[in-house]
């Protein structure tokens, strides 16, 4: 049983090892086939042919295509991620602090779309089909219909221009992470609270609830501890498959609010053209993105033991 | 006796209703569902406005009246008017069309590839299916909405290429749930009838296939539309889509970003018609799935 659980595992990790590296080959070749010169973005229009030359030569663009992308594969493994053609800093720094913002900014917004959403999710269940159920399902659905980027723009005029309760812009500060944290949060709350109410109707439907309710179970023990319980595991599975819509949100949300984050940055640097930028944050934010994804697999085989049978 | 073994029907084996009977029947739950219908109602009227509005109304969307900028919502422009004073009920309008041609357009390109992949490799399975398969497990390691930036990065910024980039990000999707609807209809009894009527592949990929793996398609691409007009107007948000001074939804939102301190309407309309599209496509998504469900039946 052990060694074929550890084997399962090694067997994953080997697949999106090798599917990460299939990214970055892919991320590098479309990269180079984009059309402009970064020697040119880096000096202007008015650069000498020789001067041009000269810096093709520095960033080593000049080489073939093989030649560049396995020298660049060297400096990843060494965490050397290149300099920018626009400014020349060192892009794994850069990326290590935008990542950082987003980071705090993701799991600030997840922290809140769980405890709410299941909050909510839950109070729905217990009152099926009454008015607060009725009001939190509309609810629901529009938070699900809303674009990320409006809702923060609604958020800006009303919670700060209007009312002023927080600042509209900036990063820094604990009251400029609420309005965007909460921005993020609309859509995965909505789909947690979603996916709570129907899979906790359908725990609170079966025949060992009814059991408990014959052995006059408090309720409220029911609804938290039995019913919870035996809900859980779908749920965990939709917080796990939000991490590609927090991406989504946070790139839009990053630039809504002028947050320094890597979301923003990767807007920034396609916009000017910067592609040691552009394939950084995309490699970054993929890796992040797969990883996320096996943890959350792993994790759910070990919540529920009835997936290991189907490996 | 070799026409009893052709027509599986006569034995009872694989009969289905007919064509009709199910429509009808699936009309009759459709109709039953109230949001759905709710759905259905705020999609014909967004629909009819896109489509008549303009047609109807003769006034240019980006004509400027300098002297009537950012005035809130009146009787001459019901959702007032934008920093350069031109009609935001009037751009709405035109604006739609843009965003949802540039969504329609991206569902249906990523429907058919999704499908003719997923049905291929359904159908046939062995290396096919591996092939297809792999592929669409390499598109969907990148986040869907950083392969739509990269996409756009790469083909340069526009509504064609915003739309082109939402679609091919949504190919997987359409290919994996086509893949397992004609997996699963693939050992049919009928399908081997066919086979051994010696009907060639393609006729049964076509007639047989097809015909099964809609009903799950047809869900798909209701909130996959939904999807499509979010990505668009989100890509024209960050200045990768439709350009200005042309009305797209998106794009106007982005313009009215800069005007919430003195003219929140800018922002609020546009948004307010993405949000009533979206929210009538998930409703009928919703009211689909209840209909193609077999637990409901």
């Amino acid at each position: 049983m052990w060694r074929a659980e550890l084997s399962y595992v090694a067997k994953r990790v080997a697949v999106t090892a090798l599917m990460v590296l299939v990214v970055t080959f892919v991320v590098f070749v479309v990269l180079e086939r984009t059309p402009g010169d970064p020697a040119q973005a880096r000096l202007g229009q008015n650069a000498t042919e020789e001067r041009l030359a000269e810096v093709r030569a520095e960033l080593g663009v000049d080489q073939p295509l093989v030649t560049q992308y396995v020298r660049f594969l060297g400096d990843l493994v060494q965490g050397d991620l290149g300099t920018s053609y626009l400014n020349g800093r060192p892009v794994a720094e850069e990326i290590a602090r935008t990542g950082q913002v987003s980071a705090v900014l993701a799991t600030t917004a997840m922290a809140i779309a769980v405890v709410v959403g299941m909050g909510v999710g839950i109070v729905s269940a217990a009152h099926p089909n009454g008015w607060l159920d009725g009001l939190l399902r509309i609810t629901v659905l529009t938070g699900v219909s809303i674009p990320v980027f409006w809702m923060g723009l609604i958020l800006i005029s009303f919670a700060a221009v209007r009312w002023g309760w927080f600042p509209a812009y900036g990063w820094g500060t604990p009251q400029q992470i609420v309005l965007p944290a909460v921005t993020l949060a609309t859509f995965p709350l909505a789909v947690i609270a979603r996916m709570t109410r129907s899979s906790m109707l359908e725990a609170l439907g079966s025949e060992h609830i009814r059991t408990l309710r014959a052995y006059a179970v408090p309720e409220r023990v029911i609804l938290l501890k039995y019913a919870l319980k035996q809900a859980l595991a779908p749920i965990a599975t939709i917080i796990g498959l939000q991490f590609g819509a927090l991406i989504a949100g946070a790139i839009l949300t990053e630039s809504v609010f002028g947050i320094p984050g890597i979301g923003r940055l990767t807007v920034d640097a396609i916009l000017s053209r910067d592609h040691p930028y552009v394939r950084a944050a995309v490699i970054f934010t993929t890796v992040a993105y797969v990883t996320v994804n096996l943890a959350v697999d792993l994790l759910y085989r070990w919540i529920d033991p009835r997936q290991r049978r189907t490996a | 006796m070799t026409d009893v073994a052709l027509t599986p029907a006569v034995h009872g084996v694989d009969l289905a209703p007919t064509a009709g009977a199910r429509a009808r029947r699936g009309l009759r739950v459709f109709a039953r569902n109230k949001p759905a219908l709710l759905g259905a109602l705020i999609l014909a009227v967004v629909l009819g406005g896109c489509l008549l509005g303009p047609l109807l109304i003769d006034t240019d969307p980006t004509a400027q009246a300098l002297d009537l900028r950012r005035k809130g919502p009146s009787a001459d422009a019901w959702f007032g008017r934008d920093q350069f004073g031109r009609d935001i009920f009037v751009r709405v309008l035109h604006g739609g069309r843009v965003t949802l041609t540039a969504a329609v357009g991206s569902v249906t390109v990523s429907a058919v590839v999704g499908c003719a992949l997923g049905i291929v490799a359904g159908y046939y399975g062995r290396w096919r299916e591996s092939l297809v398969m792999r592929l669409m497990d390499l598109m969907l390691a990148f986040p869907y909405f950083l392969l739509a930036l990269l996409i756009v990065a790469l083909a340069g910024a526009g509504v064609a290429n915003a739309a082109l980039a939402v679609a091919i990000s949504y190919i997987p999707q359409f290919a994996r749930v086509s893949r397992a609807a004609a997996a699963e209809v693939r050992h049919r009894e009928f399908i081997d009838a066919a086979r051994v009527a010696g009907v060639p592949h393609y006729r049964i990929l076509v007639s047989h296939i097809l015909p099964n793996v809609g009903a799950p398609i047809l869900v798909l691409a209701t909130t996959g539309l939904a999807m499509a007009i979010t990505g668009v107007a989100s890509l024209s948000f960050l200045g990768l889509g439709a350009l200005p001074p042309n009305p797209e939804w998106g794009a106007m939102l982005a313009a009215g970003r800069d005007q919430l301190a003195v003219a929140p309407h800018i922002a609020v309309f546009p948004g307010v018609a993405i949000v009533a599209t979206v929210l009538a496509l998930n409703l009928i998504g919703d009211g689909l799935r209840d209909v193609f469900d077999p637990k409901t039946q």
